[in-house]
This record gives C-alpha cells, sequence and structure tokens, in this order.
C-alpha cells in the first residue's frame, strides 16, 4: 500500500528545529507532495490539522542499527525464547516487517543498517525491500575486502579508491564501515579474541590497523561519500581497550571520521583484567570534544534480554568465551564474517553495569551534542524500541538517579555518572536522534522541517515522563503520508533505499 | 528485448485448484534463489496458506541453528582458512557436496601451519589427498564415540568401550590435544534431530572452551534463500502454520510439510520448483485427495511471474482458507 501524499498543513504545533534555530516555537509546517514547503500563496487544498499543543519534530534517525542481513537472520533464531509470542514486547530481533512497524510506531522514519558485507549486499537490499515505511542504506564492510587490503598492502591510492567505489557501486552502499581493522586476519590465526593493538602488522602482510584505519579514512573522504570512514575499531568489550580508541582517535589527525558504538570501547582496566574493569572515558571525551572532524555514536545499553551480533566476530568469540553463552559464527568468503549471541544485560552485573554507566557517561560529558548520534547499536546494547527509556534518562536527571541507585553498587560508588547533574533539554534530544544523526549521515533533506526536507514529521504530546512522551506519538508523517497514529501503524507505503 | 511469454494454463488450472481447496501448503524450493521464494511468500500470504520446504533442519525451534548453535559453528570458508584439525565425522563430504574437499579441505593454511585431516568412519572419505589419517568405525558407534571423546576431553576415563571405539578415540583425543582449531564436518543426512547429532553438539560445545572448535554440518545449503527469506518475514525457517508477515504461526512440530500431508492437514499443495524426496513421495501417498499445481523450476523470472499470476487470481476475501472461495 502506498498512498498518495497529501497536501495539508500543521497548525499550531511547538516546533523542535535545530537545525532552523527553531527551540519549541509555535509555528505553522506546509506539506505538499511529500516535502516541507513554503507556506503557498493559495492555501486552498490544504487540508489543516490541528497539531496545537503538540511537540513537532522531525523523524527519528537511525544512524546504526542492525536490521537486514545474515547476521539478523541469524539472530532471529538463535534465541526463540526472545521470540514475540514468548515475552511481552516485541521480538528482540523483529521480522523485517515488525521492524519498520516498531520504527515508525516510535517516529523514526530513517535507519542504516551498519554492517553488511559486500558479499550479502544483494540479500539485504532483498530484505530491506521489505522493510516498510522507512528510507533505509546500508554500510558496507568493505575494508574487509581482500582486494581492499591488497591495495592497502601496496599502498596504492588509486587503487584503494577504485576498488572502494567498485564495492559501493555493487553493493549499493551509502558508507564505508571498517569492523575490527585486521581483526579477521589476527583471528583466522587461531589467536583467541582480538588482542592487538593499532601497530601489529597483519600476519604476512606489510599493513597494521593504523594503516587500514588511516587510508580507508582518506580514501573515503577522497570520494567525496556523504558520511565519513565509519568506525568499530579494535578490542570491542576488553578491560582496557580505552587506550585504542584514543589510538584510533589519533590516526585521523583532522580527517572526518564517525566512532561506532562508542561505550563498548572505553573501558578502563589492565590488560584483558576484568577485575580492575571501569570508565576510560575521561580521557576519551578531552580528546573528543578538542577534535570536531569526529563523530560518534555511543552504542548505549540497557538492562534486559537482547542478541548481541557483530560484524567483528573475533569479539563475539570473545563474548561468548567470557559468558558461557552459544553462538552463532558466520564467515562470508572471506571478506566479512560475523558472530552473534544471546546475552542479557543485568542492573547488579558489575560489568554490565559500568557498561551503562559509560555509555551515560557518554553522552553526559560530550560537550557538542551535533558530533553524537543517540544509539543502542540495536539490537546489542538493547532494542531500539527502549530508545524513549534512554531519552529519559539523558533528560531527567532524577530519573537517572533512580537508576543509578539500583545497579551494582560498585559501579555506584566509582563511577563520574555521580556527578554528573547536565540533563538533555528537548532540543537536545531532537539533535541527537534526529538532526545531528541526519547531518553526519550526510542525509540533507532530513533531521530538519525546513523548506525542502522530507516531510518525515513525528508529533508527540507533551509529558513530564519522557519515556511515555517519546514512546508514543500522536502522529507519525513519512513523506507527508500519516504512517502511524498512537501507536497503530496507518499505512505502510515504501521507503527509498540511499546509495552512493 | 524479447517480451516474457509464461505459460497461462498454470495460474488458471492452479488457480481453480486452490480456490477449491480448504487448507494449502506452499513448499519445494531446494534450489530456489530469493526472488522466487520471496514472490512465493506473498502467494503462501495471500490465501493464507502453510509454508516449509520439508527439510527437518529448516523447521526445528531455532531453525537450522539450534544443534549448530549449541556450540560453536562455522560457516565453510572458516574451516579453510583456520582449522589445522578437520575430522570428517562419519561422512563423506565429497559425496555430499562435490568437491567441498577440493574447496574448502585441502587448500593450504595460510602462513606456514600444517592441517591435519582425519576421516572418521566405514570407508576413507573421496576427494582427498592421500595423507587423510582414516580411523576406521561402524557408524553405529558414532554416538559412543563422541561421548567418549568428550569424556577423555574432560579428564575422564571412558568405559566399557569396543576396541575400535577407544581406538578412534585415542587417536583423535591426541589430534586435538596438539591442535589449535578443530573443525568437525557432519552430515546428518537430514536427521537432524536425535542423539547423533546432539553428541558432536555436545563434543564441540565442549573443546570450543578451550581452542578454536566448530562443526560445519554439510546439506543445508540447498535451502540457503528459502532459510533466509522466511526468517526475515516470519522469523522461522520453516514450519509455518500460516504465513502471515504481521504475525505468522510457527509450529515447528506440527506445521512441517511432511506432517500436514501425511496428518491430511491440507487439501492442496503447491510445489515451488522442486521438493525434497520425502516431500514427493509424502505428496504421492496422499495424491487422492491433493490438489496438486506445480510451478516448474526454471528461469527465476519465469517462476515469479507464474507465481505472481497465481496469486493474482486471488482478491481479498477471496482467500481458499476455511473454504470461502
Amino acid at each position: 500500500m502506498n498512498p498518495t501524499a497529501h497536501r495539508f498543513v500543521l497548525v499550531g504545533g511547538v516546533l523542535h528545529d535545530p537545525a532552523n534555530g527553531l527551540d519549541g516555537v509555535i509555528a505553522d509546517i506546509w506539506v505538499d507532495d511529500g516535502a516541507i514547503v513554503a507556506p503557498p500563496a493559495d492555501a486552498d487544498g490544504f487540508a489543516r490539522i490541528d497539531a496545537t499543543g503538540l511537540v513537532v519534530m522531525p523523524g527519528g534517525v537511525d544512524l546504526h542499527s542492525h536490521v537486514a542481513g545474515p547476521k539478523v537472520n541469524a539472530g532471529r533464531r538463535i534465541a526463540p525464547h526472545l521470540a514475540r509470542h514468548r515475552r511481552p514486547g516485541p521480538a528482540a530481533v523483529p521480522t523485517i516487517h515488525a521492524t519498520g512497524a516498531l520504527y515508525a510506531a516510535l517516529g523514526y522514519t530513517t535507519v542504516f543498517d551498519a554492517a553488511i558485507a559486500t558479499a550479502a549486499a544483494d540479500v539485504a537490499h532483498a530484505e530491506l525491500a521489505e522493510l516498510p515505511i522507512l528510507d533505509k542504506g546500508i554500510y558496507l564492510l568493505a575494508a574487509d575486502e581482500r582486494q581492499v587490503l591488497e591495495a592497502l598492502s601496496v599502498d596504492d591510492q588509486d587503487r584503494l579508491d577504485a576498488v572502494l567505489r567498485a564495492a559501493l557501486v555493487r553493493g549499493r552502499g551509502w558508507a564505508v564501515k571498517v569492523a575490527n581493522p585486521g581483526g579477521p586476519d589476527f583471528w583466522k590465526r587461531g589467536r583467541r579474541g582480538d588482542h592487538h593493538d593499532l601497530d601489529t602488522a597483519l600476519p604476512g602482510r606489510p599493513v597494521t590497523p593504523r594503516h587500514i584505519l588511516d587510508r580507508l579514512a582518506r580514501a573515503v573522504a577522497r570520494l567525496g561519500l556523504p558520511h565519513p570512514l565509519h568506525v568499530h575499531t579494535a578490542n570491542l568489550g576488553l578491560p582496557g581497550n580505552w587506550r585504542t580508541l584514543l589510538e584510533t582517535m589519533r590516526t585521523f589527525d583532522g580527517v572526518r571520521a564517525h566512532l561506532a558504538h562508542v561505550q563498548f570501547h572505553s573501558y578502563a582496566g589492565g590488560d584483558l583484567d576484568e577485575g580492575s574493569f571501569g570508565s576510560g572515558v575521561a580521557p576519551l571525551v578531552e580528546h573528543f570534544n578538542a577534535h570536531d572532524t569526529l563523530t560518534l555514536d555511543v552504542g548505549q545499553i540497557l538492562f534486559g534480554d537482547t542478541v548481541a551480533m557483530t560484524g567483528d566476530s573475533a569479539a563475539a568469540e570473545h563474548l561468548a568465551h567470557a559468558t558461557g553463552t552459544p553462538w552463532m559464527s558466520h564467515d562470508l568468503h572471506l571478506e566479512g564474517g560475523c558472530g552473534v549471541l544471546p546475552i542479557a544485560y543485568r542492573e547488579k552485573s558489575l560489568i554490565h553495569a559500568w557498561q551503562w554507566a559509560i555509555g551515560l557517561e557518554w553522552f553526559l560529558t560530550a560537550a557538542d551534542p551535533w558530533r553524537v548520534a543517540l544509539s543502542t547499536d540495536h539490537p546489542n546494547g538493547a532494542h531500539f524500541t527502549a530508545y524513549p527509556v534512554l531519552m529519559q534518562l539523558l533528560g531527567d536527571e532524577a530519573f537517572r538517579r533512580e537508576a543509578l541507585g539500583r545497579i551494582h553498587p560498585a559501579v555506584r560508588r566509582r563511577s563520574p555518572l555521580a556527578g554528573i547533574t547536565r540533563a538533555y533539554t528537548l532540543q537536545e534530544l531532537c539533535i541527537v536522534t534526529r538532526a545531528a544523526p541526519a547531518r553526519i549521515a550526510g542525509l540533507t533533506r532530513k533531521g530538519h522541517l525546513g523548506i525542502g526536507a522530507d516531510a518525515d514529521i513525528t508529533l508527540y504530546r507533551p509529558d513530564r515522563d519522557l519515556a511515555r512522551m517519546f514512546s508514543m506519538p500522536a502522529k507519525v508523517y513519512k513523506a507527508g503520508v500519516l504512517v502511524a497514529e498512537d501507536g497503530v501503524v496507518r499505512a505502510t507505503p515504501e521507503g527509498v533505499t540511499f546509495s552512493v | 528485448m524479447t517480451p516474457f511469454t509464461r505459460p497461462s494454463a498454470v495460474d488458471q488450472r492452479g488457480a481453480a485448484a486452490l480456490a477449491g481447496s480448504r487448507r494449502v501448503l506452499v513448499t519445494g524450493f531446494v534450489g530456489a534463489p530469493p526472488e522466487v521464494v520471496v514472490a512465493a511468500c506473498d502467494l503462501a500470504e495471500t490465501i493464507g496458506a502453510a509454508i516449509d520446504a520439508g527439510d527437518p533442519d529448516l523447521a526445528r525451534a531455532a531453525g537450522p541453528t539450534i544443534a549448530r548453535v549449541g556450540e560453536v559453528t562455522a560457516d565453510r570458508e572458516e574451516l579453510r582458512d583456520r582449522a589445522d584439525l578437520v575430522v570428517l565425522w562419519c561422512c563423506d563430504p565429497d559425496a555430499v557436496e562435490p568437491g567441498f574437499p577440493k574447496r574448502f579441505i585441502m587448500p593450504p593454511l595460510p602462513g606456514d601451519t600444517a592441517r591435519r585431516v582425519f576421516a572418521v568412519g566405514r570407508e576413507p572419505a573421496g576427494g582427498m589427498a592421500a595423507d587423510v589419517v582414516h580411523l576406521p568405525l561402524d557408524p553405529v558407534h558414532a554416538v559412543d564415540a563422541a561421548r567418549a571423546l568428550e569424556c577423555l576431553h574432560g579428564g575422564l576415563e571412558p568405559q566399557h568401550l569396543a576396541d575400535p571405539v577407544a581406538a578412534v578415540c585415542r587417536g583423535l583425543h591426541s589430534a586435538i590435544t596438539e591442535a589449535r582449531c578443530v573443525a568437525f564436518v557432519t552430515a546428518h543426512d537430514g536427521a537432524a534431530e536425535g542423539l547423533e547429532p546432539w553428541s558432536i553438539v555436545r563434543l564441540v560445545r565442549a573443546l570450543s572452551h578451550h581452542r578454536p572448535a566448530f562443526e560445519v554440518p554439510l546439506g543445508a545449503e540447498r535451502f540457503a534463500s528459502f532459510r533466509a527469506c522466511c526468517t526475515w518475514r516470519y522469523g522461522a525457517a520453516g514450519g509455518i502454520a500460516r504465513a502471515d508477515r504481521t504475525g505468522a504461526v510457527f509450529l515447528p512440530a506440527e506445521a512441517t510439510a511432511g506432517r500436514l500431508l501425511a496428518r491430511g492437514e491440507v487439501d492442496a499443495v503447491v510445489v515451488v520448483g522442486t521438493a525434497t524426496a520425502e516431500v514427493e513421495t509424502a505428496i504421492a501417498q496422499a495424491a487422492d485427495r491433493l490438489a496438486v499445481v506445480r510451478i516448474a523450476a526454471g528461469l527465476t523470472a519465469t517462476m515469479r511471474a507464474e507465481i505472481e499470476a497465481l496469486g493474482a487470481t486471488f482478491q481479498a476475501g477471496d482467500v481458499p482458507h476455511g473454504g470461502r472461495a
């Protein structure tokens, strides 16, 4: 069903449109043919829709999620106990139709799958073609391709550019992702986990992970891609990995780069010593705040059951052995892979409590919300339907303190979170869920309500309970079509797929 | 471009057969490409049909993964690149998937590590290099051998083993102890349930706590597209009692093609492309009470067009479910 978009005007809403400097301003929005337009000279034919008292924001943009492809399918099967009919709420990994419906009902209208191997791109696109409502795109794990590594081995920039360009065309990708640079080469030599620094040469190649990161970021810049290199750096989930992330940030030295799910890369502690586990956020934030070429998404964890899935098989193997959980590894023609396993985040777990606090510490100490995208790395940190809870944790200090009081006591004592009083305003929440991710992703028609923008608009009922407010939008429009109303999906138009 | 012409008889006769039925099963799918499976799922949703390919590996609670997930599992390229010990467990991979040994076992490992290959079973495996070590074992003792190996790995001495089993276990245990990464290649011949698959699952899982170890079960790839499409639509790879992308019913022990046919719970079948031998046998046994519509295996575009034409003959409210048509 693809209903015709209407001409209409939303009247009297309270606009939050950070990209256009509107912060709680009462104004009308005119929509024609799926886009936001200037007030017409002749208003005949425009339906009036009363938005008085409602908070109006652009449709949400999820910059980093996992919604399609082999890893997601593996996730759907690996945890039958987390299926839809086995528990309240959605399945841990919903079907593709449910994914679109749930995102839309939440007020989100754009999503990117952040890790698709080029070899799996065709089948991922076939799946995404069945994702209703949302506009979507994929980041290609092109950095794992043998041709890329060969071009890097001879330090041939032109060849590297050509290989990446071909991969993007072939895979219809929007961006280039690197997951654990060089990690598969170490891992396949039988090393447990991916414990390596950025300056150890890959087995049999004159290439280091730092070399991969640097050259790829520059290649992406030369190709003029809308989104910078999307970086999942090495040593995900390991104690002491904050040093790896700091070195990763230093590697880029003025070149744009996006740091994915930084929460999973910000752990203090000795080398693989879980006993000294803690937060390594402070030095990282200091560097991040001082370098405006860097952007990030957090990958916040929230407590509950979910399924971890990553293009970093080595990290998944490490997690499986750390938790004793059965897992699945999937390798795609040697040029990509993934690891999938169920995981339960518990408030009283020392490690999980630290992860929770570390993510929030990132959100609350990063100075510029325009360089921060809200994410849970769905479903790794939490299901995307939990975003409203995360928004309340950010925007409601009392709620956050109450939650802090329930977690592992050692984390309560040691985390800097207890001393942080910052609370996000509605405008800042709008930035990290819409304006910033759209801008970081390079989507000029998303994340704002200016003239020429796609008419992706979400209307909320104001509520002190931010989780309640953001979990149930009054109305959601996608390209001018009413797609959801009070949690009920009203239409399932087809979205577009972004590719460069 | 030459206009595509499809045989119109399929959709007309097929539609008539489906319209007169009360419950339909959509099956087949051996080697079917994703485009065909998607079209078949659309048809199944239109008429409220059950959908299953009839392979037991697809219709268990966790689809193809439950036996594989019970442990650490990997795909074949990982075996090629990583495993310095390969155990062919009561199977001949070249017979199950011709060329498999040449593509995934015989290539040398990266670096200077040598790969050792043991063939456990009644006969030496085919298609392999001469230096494969054959450990003779009657497959009826496979479960005993797997459990004994698990004991040895755990530091226990297995009791009451027949001599051939003990010999196999001693040889393998020694090799496993020396290995950095162990791959078991299995072919459960469609028997995804039962002691034999699970004994390997347990063994691999136990090993994997000490060194990278995984199982590579052969034979499931023929349903790769069906498994993928069904999973993204319905959350399960088969055993779908009623296709509905907003809330399909998944009954792994009930809605398999074989059981629906054997119990007489469907009165029409749409066979998309090639069906397994088991499904064809079940169809033949129920032939006197079944309407059978076949979409012949062929070009993807042809198959898809035929399925779509069949589906297009049904309108909302016109579905055979419940005999309303």
